[in-house]
């Protein structure tokens, strides 16, 4: 036990150091995002009488929301978390087993004021719980629920160090958005059947069925059964690799890209494959082609905010550019013969190229629902985000760099200077809805110009950012150790 | 400096001098360094060394001074110096998640190789330093040997003028650093110069044409291996360098 308060104290006083150097709260906005991260958990605390009332008439569905919301936020966190000084494997050199090295996995977790802070609004559950059939069955289910949710983030964060299982996962990705499509059309009969087994019924029916104990049950030895996955990935994780890690056959190993930053490139798109973030724009994708299969009459309207809308999720590749490079790949850089033009086009072509890489999983079925015209102002549209939110992005790579993570979710940097970003960046896509919806025969012109127009700002943005990476360069690399 | 007229002269450092806050780390250098001559630069950890190197590589800006390399000033022509130069950093700078093959494969091209010339040189060097068949293992997964071979080659296989090594044989097994070594030899020998660090003295005996002693950010020495007349490397290093001496660990054993 000494031994684990010993680590975990000098974890504790290195996660403060760390926190601390990010500054104040009026560094990166971060007052802001307090403010606005208070709305948002005033609506949760409104919306705890009106749950209460419906529980105490039987009715769960806004409990189960709010449950499954807990949920998802809970997932966020741990596999977000980037401030843990001491990597458990660095711990193995100590004398401590692996239980140990599980306990200590699972304290540090809570080292996060976000942690403490999501543990506050969760337990704010007991109320509506209070006025349920079933109280203290109910808060048992509820604790129960959140150390799943808490579990289920560990495993996946775990599992995240497994090449063959990260593969596992994006295919998992891929099946439940399809899944959850699918259902979405057909509603009733086998959605809601699949719906009875979820644990967020489950807890919210241990309160509220007349036979709770049915529910909590099978809630509990779920949990048990991800408190053991949890261990068993984690150990997993302290493994060492018996080969070395080849990637001689896989896809990346097998794009050879042309010109002379075609291996920064492809560097790049490398890194952008292994942000979280990324992913999520896939269901987008997935979603968007149901959509377009299964209406009779798709909307060119849905198509042009379908397309502001992959970029959301990848705002991290085009605000913090260089976050996914370490010092040491920045001093690389520096060492090759490239200006800083070179460099930020690099970063930005790589974005770009996720950017299309995704459009493309979008176009043969609006080429066929929505027709030629369609596809060639959807290209024209996705050309004027991606310059949009690149001419914003180079600012912001260049003046507020922060390391990120691979295998993480990202902020993609300060809150106010996101949202500013998503807005500027947005702005041709509410330009394009916006003509599209009134039919304006002039579209195809009208985007056309928009694209010379920053076009022209994106070439003023790599010259004059190109310059601050070269007078900042040491800065990028100190926010980048 | 009198007997080098300034076209045989590869390297020249002016005044050249880095500060990191109060700290002087590199106080007021001045070299100079023939063409096709290895040079060695020794001195103690935290003398000033690799500050120099990254000095001279583009690396670090100088607060002071100024540092010619084959003619082109470090301060007005930075990138007509990298594309002269061959690189081998203290640190390695090698990314994250890119395999060997990967890392010279993306060099070639941005020194303005050809594919064909990139894949060809790349091959050889990596048979050479016994890399080829590792050559799809991700650098964080090779050996801190294996990694400086990768970042060596990166540094060779444009055929730069000039080539900056940083600690070259450390971690390096006794048959790569002979191997290393007589294709340091060669390259001298076909006029290209090599900067290079060590601690390893016997080593640098061995090999270099001439050599500076460092300490504390100034140049405490700087001859060529004929003026040491009799004395070897290391004696003349430490008449610079002190030592402590082991007597007070009494604890120990």
């Amino acid at each position: 036990m000494d031994r684990i308060k010993a680590v975990l104290q000098c974890q504790w006083r290195a996660y403060w150091r760390r926190f601390r150097s990010t500054g104040n709260l009026s560094t990166n906005n971060l007052g802001l995002l307090v403010i606005l991260g208070g709305i948002g958990v005033v609506r949760y605390l409104q919306q705890l009488p009106l749950a209460a009332a419906q529980l105490a008439k039987g009715s769960t569905a806004r409990y189960e929301t709010l449950l499954l919301l807990v949920f998802l936020i809970w997932l966020f966190p741990v596999m977000g978390e980037s401030r843990r000084a001491i990597s458990s494997r660095d711990l193995l050199h100590f004398p401590l087993s692996s239980r140990e090295l599980f306990v200590i996995r699972l304290s540090s977790a809570f080292f996060s004021p976000l942690i403490w802070i999501l543990v506050a609004l969760s337990l704010a559950l007991v109320y509506p719980i209070a006025l349920a059939r079933h109280p203290l069955i109910g808060i048992v289910a509820l604790l129960t629920y959140l150390l799943l949710a808490l579990f289920t983030s560990l495993t996946i964060s775990h599992l995240l160090h497994n090449a063959i299982v990260r593969k596992f996962l994006l295919v998992a990705l891929l099946v439940l958005s399809t899944a959850v499509g699918l259902l979405w059309l057909g509603r009733t009969g086998s959605a809601q059947s699949l719906r009875g087994i979820l644990p967020n019924r489950l807890a919210a029916g241990a309160a509220v069925l007349p036979a709770p104990f049915g529910s909590l049950a099978v809630l509990v030895v779920v949990t048990a059964a991800f408190a053991l996955l949890a261990l068993w990935t984690f150990t997993l994780t302290l493994q060492p690799r018996q080969n070395r890690r080849s990637q001689k056959f896989t896809l990346f190993g097998l794009i050879q890209l042309p010109g002379r930053l075609g291996g920064l490139l492809k560097k790049d798109l490398r890194y952008s494959s292994r942000l979280l973030d990324l992913y999520l724009a896939l269901p987008i994708v997935i979603l968007f082609n149901i959509y377009l299969t299964s209406d009779p009459v798709p909307s060119m309207v849905v198509f042009a905010i379908i397309i502001g809308g992959l970029f959301w999720p990848c705002v991290g590749s085009a605000f913090n550019c260089f976050g996914l490079d370490s010092s040491l790949g920045l001093d690389r850089y520096t060492l090759l013969p490239l200006s800083g033009k070179e460099k930020l086009f690099s970063k930005n072509l790589a974005f770009a190229t996720v950017i299309i890489t995704l459009f493309v999983m979008l176009l043969p079925l609006t080429y066929w629902k929505l027709g030629p015209r369609a596809s060639v102002l959807g290209l024209m549209e996705l050309i004027v985000l991606v310059l949009a939110y690149v001419i914003y992005g180079n600012w912001m790579s260049v003046r507020q760099p922060f390391k990120m993570h691979f295998y993480r979710f990202t902020s993609g940097g300060s809150a106010v200077d996101v949202m500013m970003g998503m807005i500027f960046g947005s702005v041709p896509a509410a330009v394009a809805v916006y003509l599209l919806y009134h039919e304006d025969d002039r579209a195809f012109w009208k985007i056309g110009l928009m694209m010379l127009m920053y076009l022209a700002l994106y070439f003023y943005s790599l010259f004059r950012y190109a310059r601050v990476l070269e007078d900042h360069r040491e800065t990028i690399r100190r926010a980048l150790s | 400096m009198s007997i080098l007229t300034r076209k045989e002269l590869m390297i020249e450092t002016k005044g050249l001098s880095r500060k990191f806050g109060d700290f002087v780390a590199v106080q007021d250098l001045n070299l100079w360094v023939p063409k096709g001559v290895i040079f060695g630069f020794l001195g103690p950890n935290g003398s000033g060394k690799s500050t120099t190197v990254k000095m001279l590589t583009g690396i670090l800006k100088p607060s002071a001074g100024d540092a010619l390399i084959d003619g082109s000033s470090i301060l007005s022509s930075p990138l007509e110096i990298k594309q002269k130069i061959g690189v081998l950093p203290e640190d390695l700078a090698l990314f994250d998640s890119l395999t060997i093959w990967e890392h010279l494969s993306m060099c070639g091209p941005i020194y303005g190789l050809t594919g064909k010339e990139t894949k060809a040189r790349a091959e050889q060097l990596l048979n050479y330093l016994d890399l080829w068949p590792d050559r799809h293992t991700f650098v964080e997964q090779c050996s801190s040997g294996m990694r400086k071979k990768c970042a060596l080659a990166m540094a060779l296989i444009h055929n730069p003028k000039v080539v900056f090594l940083d600690e070259p044989f450390e971690g390096i097994d006794p048959v790569a650093s002979r191997s290393i070594k007589d294709l340091l030899l060669l390259m001298a020998e076909r006029g290209v110069t090599i900067f290079l660090t060590s601690h390893i003295l016997e080593v640098v005996e061995r090999l270099v044409h001439s050599f500076a002693v460092i300490v504390h950010g100034e140049v405490a020495c700087s001859q060529t291996m004929e003026e040491l007349s009799g004395c070897t490397l290391e004696d003349v290093y430490f008449q610079y360098v002190q030592r402590r001496t082991v007597e007070e660990f009494e604890w120990i054993g």
